[in-house]
């Protein structure tokens, strides 16, 4: 009786199987592992062959966030989306700034005439056997 | 009661116990050992990155043996090597363990590696039936193989493969 139903089961999986061969589902052009390529060849995680190191692979991914760059950088705020008020804005301060011929009359405060102390001269003592100065 | 008509119940009845006994089958004793090879091909069903691909898979053929480690319930160590051939070489071995399933049957469950001239580890699970229940036997069989790590995989997949198989089987204890 088990036996009778395990034939039957089997039996069945084999018609599925052989079903999923005839449905047409393969498709020889693509791979799975990199010994379905030819010679040279690597299967990519995508399931096709590609020609040279697998190492090469994983660079083409690592590309792809640059061409992804400039977008993000156009979501950030640009100078030369200001509108016109906020750019006179920003010529605002040089407008009020002196011109640059005014006098300028401002005192110096330090004292000039603060006393300079004298330099220190270092006596130099005569040395027994030595010319005197 | 007449002494014929005595013997004849006891000749009847000594013919249908002897008649009785021939026609029940006797339990056979599962062997102690037995070795099986194996020819199959299926399809093979793999990828990634959001995709999936599926194709015919390599033609594997395998010879195993296996030996009994428990009686009840009845449980085989089987081990052995693999070949998958036809449009490429490789060679691995597999293990685990089987069970009867009815008087014809097997089911088994165990690991296989590939080893040269790529690798590719992985899971096996598959279910034979066999005939006639001789000592030699015809067998068909269904496995179904996942491989998650090797380095004939490409980065981050995995294939599962489904194979239909044919092959022969014979107690060798």
């Amino acid at each position: 009786m088990r036996g009778e139903r395990a034939r039957r089961a089997i039996t069945a999986l084999g018609l599925i199987a052989a079903l999923l061969l005839l449905l047409g589902g393969c498709d020889a052009a693509l791979c799975n592992r990199t010994s379905d390529c030819a010679g040279g060849q690597v299967c990519s995680p995508a399931g096709v062959c590609l020609a040279g190191d697998p190492v090469d692979a994983p660079d083409a991914d690592a590309d792809a966030p640059d061409a992804d760059a400039p977008d993000a950088d156009a979501d950030a705020p640009d100078a030369l989306d200001l509108p016109d008020a906020d750019l006179d804005a920003l010529d605002a301060p040089d407008d009020a700034a002196p011109p640059i011929d005014a006098p300028i009359d401002a005192p110096i405060d330090a004292p000039i005439d603060a006393p300079i102390d004298a330099p220190q001269t270092i006596p130099i003592e005569p040395v027994p056997g030595e010319l005197a100065p | 009661m007449p002494v014929a008509d005595e013997l004849a119940m006891r000749w009847r009845a000594g013919i249908s116990t002897i008649a009785a006994l021939l026609a029940a089958a006797p339990a056979r004793a599962e062997p102690l050992a037995e070795v099986t090879a194996r020819l199959g091909v299926g399809v093979a069903a793999g990828g990634g990155a959001g995709r999936a691909t599926v194709r015919r898979s390599p033609v594997v053929a395998t010879f195993d043996g296996a030996y009994a480690i428990n009686a009840e319930p009845h449980v085989w160590g089987f081990a052995g090597l693999v070949i998958e051939t036809y449009d490429r070489t490789g060679v691995g071995i597999e293990g685990g363990l089987m069970l009867p399933v009815g008087r014809r049957g097997r089911a088994r469950v165990g690991a296989r590696s590939v080893v040269r001239p790529y690798t590719l580890h992985g899971a096996v699970v598959g279910a034979s039936w066999c005939w006639p229940a001789s000592t030699v036997r015809a067998c068909a069989d269904l496995e179904g193989d996942v491989y998650i790590a090797g380095t004939d995989l490409p980065t981050h997949t995995a294939v599962a493969q489904v194979i239909v198989a044919i092959g022969v089987t014979f107690d060798a204890w």
